[in-house]
């Protein structure tokens, strides 16, 4: 491959981000951006197509194409724990957002934290699950800012440092969603998500088949030079890990403040429900993606780092401009995650832990959310520039955190008897256990930090929960009897 | 009436999320958990996994289309 590669995959990329800032921008045409539901929630109007996009999108991010032929490359099946997560957590989410979607229509919720606040009727109990929401968004952040890094520093065959890509990239994502909102979440991600599908399909086929000619060609060989890169104890996982991995994750997914501002964002429940019963379908991005990485594994030992493997691959294989094209959905790839976590980073500080404790106007609200997607950015982009772990290990660690949230999520709507004191002396011991055991004793018994932290979560819950005065029927009502409360739509709650 | 109509479903949903878990995460998924022969040209491990995402996406449409909620 030509030494000044760069001179065509950085007009590509740097393009790419030109056409997102444009299409962010223009999401906001004709619509109320200065009102909380009309900028967090895109005014709930989101249809079946945009919703697809903006959520399968969003979740499948920068691993798409940096972690997953990583992963392959170096460890091999362990990589196909997320589209299993990803998938059984949709399966799980599907029980709940129907109940998530109507409280937020009726109570004008916007983010998770939101509804919380108002189930356990407790500021600091809604104030505590934001914190937490926005340390999850930080975390998977840092691993999508790290992407947009590598991906520009290597498209400028390094003529564009680490710190500035991941720094431009932030910028412009700051102007569109500052100006736009859900709305311009939505537009790009549907335009990302698209370029995604495409680019995957085509540069994996045509990697593969430079390569070795023929899948069966590489998995036959696979089986006698390198099998164990076929099994899941062949990658250094046992079977513990890999199940009690896509358990934390998996249930990790209804955790995700993220995903509830975008089904809060659907036009219809049916629209909704619809969008995540064929969701998974999504997931076979990943799979061609994934083949590069295996692809790799006899032909290009030794690559480090190696989620830089299908960027590697493409570069020897590829004519130019499709390895353009690839670098530009990478980018498609972290960016669509990276919008709605520092979209909800500000929203959630702004609606969960400063306006519950002051006597601000919805406009107020709406421009100091805005306001705080910048810091939020700026924060997620430092700490990318430290590169803290790879990409899976730091995306393992944030769902840990997060799905600290499951218990109080479950008994929000299936446990009448949890209470606020139950649901803080959970959150903030399950958490620091998540964290203790992922930075300081990791992964006990081989057995993931989350579901420890977890496991503790759920016994002071229940217990300090059936210690307290439950809370008054009248409060939890709406959450049990959705059906009865299909008109009423109290204006205080936001 | 619709209250008797949902609850079937609802368990049936359940039973659904239950499969799947059982199936997909463990211990079903050891099943697929070897290093051959390969099934339509890609190894176990990899024809279980879009095996799983197939098999979710059909018993969601189910679910969906017989209107269970949660």
């Amino acid at each position: 491959m030509m030494e000044n590669y760069w001179v065509v995959l950085l007009p590509f990329t740097l393009a790419y981000v030109a056409i997102a800032l444009i299409l962010g921008l223009r999401a906001a045409k004709g619509q109320m951006m200065n009102k909380i539901e009309g900028w967090a929630v895109a005014s709930r109007g989101l249809g079946v197509f945009v919703m697809f996009f903006l959520t399968g999108a969003g979740a499948v991010s920068a691993y798409t194409f940096l972690g997953a032929p990583g992963w392959a490359y170096s460890k091999g099946v362990p990589v196909l724990y997320v589209t299993i997560y990803l998938t059984l957590g949709y399966f799980v989410a599907y029980f709940f957002l129907g109940r998530v979607y109507k409280m937020g229509k009726k109570f004008h919720f916007v983010t998770q934290a939101g509804v919380i606040r108002h189930r356990y009727d407790s500021p600091l109990v809604g104030s505590i699950g934001a914190v937490i929401g926005i340390l999850g968004c930080i975390g998977y952040g840092i691993t999508q800012g790290m992407g947009c890094g590598y991906i520009l520093n290597f498209a400028s065959g390094g003529r564009i440092p680490f710190w500035a890509g991941v720094t431009l990239v932030f910028a412009v994502m700051c102007i569109y969603i500052v100006v736009s909102g859900l709305r311009a979440v939505g537009w790009t991600n549907s335009f990302q998500g698209i370029l995604m599908l495409f680019v995957a399909f085509i540069a994996g086929i045509m990697i593969v088949r430079h390569f070795w000619g023929s899948y069966g060609n590489l998995f036959t060989t696979m089986q006698s030079q390198a099998p164990e890169f076929l099994t899941i104890k062949g990658g250094g996982w046992s079977h513990r890990t890999w199940a009690t991995g896509i358990i934390v994750s998996g249930l990790g997914i209804i955790c995700w403040p993220t995903f509830w501002v975008m089904w809060m964002g659907s036009k219809s429940l049916r629209a909704v429900r619809r969008t995540v019963s064929i969701l998974p379908l999504y997931w076979f991005v990943i799979l061609p993606m994934i083949v590069v990485g295996y692809a790799a594994v006899l032909k290009m030992p030794g690559i480090t780092p190696t989620d830089s493997i299908a960027m590697e691959m493409s570069l020897k294989s590829l004519p130019l401009g499709l390895t353009g094209l690839l670098f530009s959905a990478t980018l498609a790839a972290a960016m669509s995650s990276c919008e709605i976590l520092i979209l909800n980073a500000g929203l959630q500080c702004a609606t969960d832990i400063i306006a519950p404790f002051t006597k601000m106007k919805d406009e107020a609200v709406t421009k100091l959310a805005k306001i705080l997607v910048i810091p939020f950015a700026l924060i997620i982009v430092i700490v990318s520039v430290t590169k803290p772990k790879t990409l899976v290990g730091m995306l393992l660690m944030t769902y840990g955190w997060l799905v600290q949230l499951f218990p109080i999520i479950f008994g929000m709507f299936f446990w009448k008897r949890g209470t606020k004191q139950g649901a803080a002396a959970g959150l903030i011991s399950g958490t620091v256990v998540s964290i203790l055991f992922s930075k300081v004793i990791a992964n006990p018994l081989g057995i993931h930090a989350g579901i420890w932290g977890l496991a503790i979560n759920i016994i002071l819950f229940v217990v300090v929960s059936l210690l307290t005065s439950p809370p008054p029927e009248a409060n939890i009502a709406p959450y049990f009897n959705l059906e009865e409360y299909k008109e009423e739509a109290p204006q205080t709650a936001k | 009436m619709a209250d008797k109509k949902k609850k079937p479903a609802g368990v049936l949903g359940v039973i659904f999320l239950v499969f799947s878990f059982l199936m997909f995460c463990w211990p079903g998924m050891l099943l697929f958990d070897k290093t051959g022969p390969l099934i339509l040209g890609v190894p176990p491990m990899i024809f279980g996994t879009y095996l799983c995402v197939v098999v979710v996406v059909i018993l969601m449409s189910i679910l969906f289309a017989l209107g269970v909620e949660e």
